[in-house]
């Protein structure tokens, strides 16, 4: 199997070492070599990946924060000088933790650690839907990163510096901005409806003219986005 | 490339050396090649950090350098830059760091030659 990796490293050695060892393995595609987290998120919102090699400290966004941006969660190999982040590393849920200098045995011991889970995990139907959408989310929520899938998203509501992620089973509060998030879920059957929601379209019971309803929860619709809500709903 | 021996000058640690190319001898040419390449123009932006007395600046890029020593076994430089790494979080002030540096810059490039010279006998040997 053909994993496709990143490797975002600001310091050319340990980078260009990542890289040869990626080589020597054979079955690793390098997909991109990124020298600051800024150009990998711009690549990361675009296109899928299996693993990252990740550096944590980095000038601008650090590896943590880039994380915090990401859409969905590859298998995460950090790499650092310190060990200083275990902490964090752990409540990441990152695969493994190199301190450079990395040996090869010890690159080698990372991989076949994230080979032998891969191939324990039911197969992945990835994280985009065949037409290219994504279908899941990870959101930084109780310090952890947690897995939504859209299926499960009710609706999401602004709560000042915060934001609600409503689900049937339990609602998760995550600090980020409504906008932030609009972005993020544009075109995979998320609206923004109201200045303070965005809905999952599918779960829609009932529309009235400036309200809507999902699983008994009446949402305002603002002026501004009736009309487009029902240009995106089937009406008969 | 597995090598019968892959012999290190004294003065760079060779234990760390044969701990991380693992007697491959092309992997431990490329690392000497990379840092060789790499580091002249990385010690100018510290040195340039330095000068402009950016001690936050200074510390991420002293921080940046600090793993390329360990590449061509200068682990005693590694160090060096990571006590003027936890120093930098201790201080505002650049000049409380200029002894610390001094002693970095002048053993560095008091062993560059020794680097240049492993490289030398890494591509020949």
């Amino acid at each position: 199997m053909q994993l496709k990796v990143i490797i975002v490293e600001d310091e050319p050695l340990s980078r260009g070492f990542i890289e040869r060892y990626c080589e020597k393995l054979g079955d690793l595609e390098i997909a991109g070599s990124f020298e600051d987290a800024e150009s990998a998120l711009e690549y990361l919102h675009k296109n899928e990946i299996d693993i990252i090699f990740l550096d944590v400290e980095m000038p601008g966004i650090s590896g943590f924060q880039l994380l915090d941006q990401m859409m969905y969660m590859p298998k995460v190999i950090l790499t650092t000088s310190k060990t200083d982040y275990a902490f964090d590393a752990f409540q990441y849920g990152v695969a493994d933790y190199l301190k450079k200098p990395i040996t090869f045995n010890r690159f080698q011991e990372a991989l076949g650690k994230i080979k032998n889970s891969l191939n324990k995990e039911p197969q992945p139907q990835g994280n985009l839907t065949p037409d290219g959408n994504l279908k899941e989310i990870y959101i930084k929520s109780d310090g952890k990163l947690t897995r939504l899938s859209f299926q499960e998203i009710l609706y999401i509501e602004s709560v000042g510096d915060y934001v609600k992620y409503i689900t049937a089973t339990k609602n998760y509060m995550a600090l980020s901005t409504l906008k932030a998030v609009e972005e993020k879920m544009e075109g995979n059957g998320f609206m923004k409806v109201h200045r303070s929601y965005i809905v999952n379209l599918h779960k829609i019971k009932d529309i009235q003219d400036n309200t809507l309803v999902i699983e008994g929860k009446v949402i305002p619709i603002s002026r501004s986005y009736q009309s487009e809500v029902k240009s995106r709903i089937n009406v008969v | 490339m597995q090598n019968s021996t892959l012999t290190y000058d004294s003065r760079l640690d060779s234990t760390f050396l044969e701990s991380i190319y693992e007697n491959d001898k092309e992997d431990a040419a490329f690392g000497f090649e990379q840092f060789l390449n790499s580091y002249p123009a990385q010690l100018n932006e510290l040195e340039q950090s330095f000068e402009t007395g950016d001690v936050n600046s200074f510390r991420q890029k002293i921080h940046k350098l600090k793993p390329t020593f360990s590449f061509v076994g200068l682990t005693g430089v590694t160090a060096k830059a990571e006590i003027i790494e936890k120093n930098c979080q201790e201080t505002a002030e650049i000049q409380v760091l200029t002894d610390l540096y001094l002693d970095f810059k002048n053993t560095l490039s008091e062993l560059i030659p020794v680097v240049e010279n492993q490289f030398s006998k890494l591509t020949t040997q």
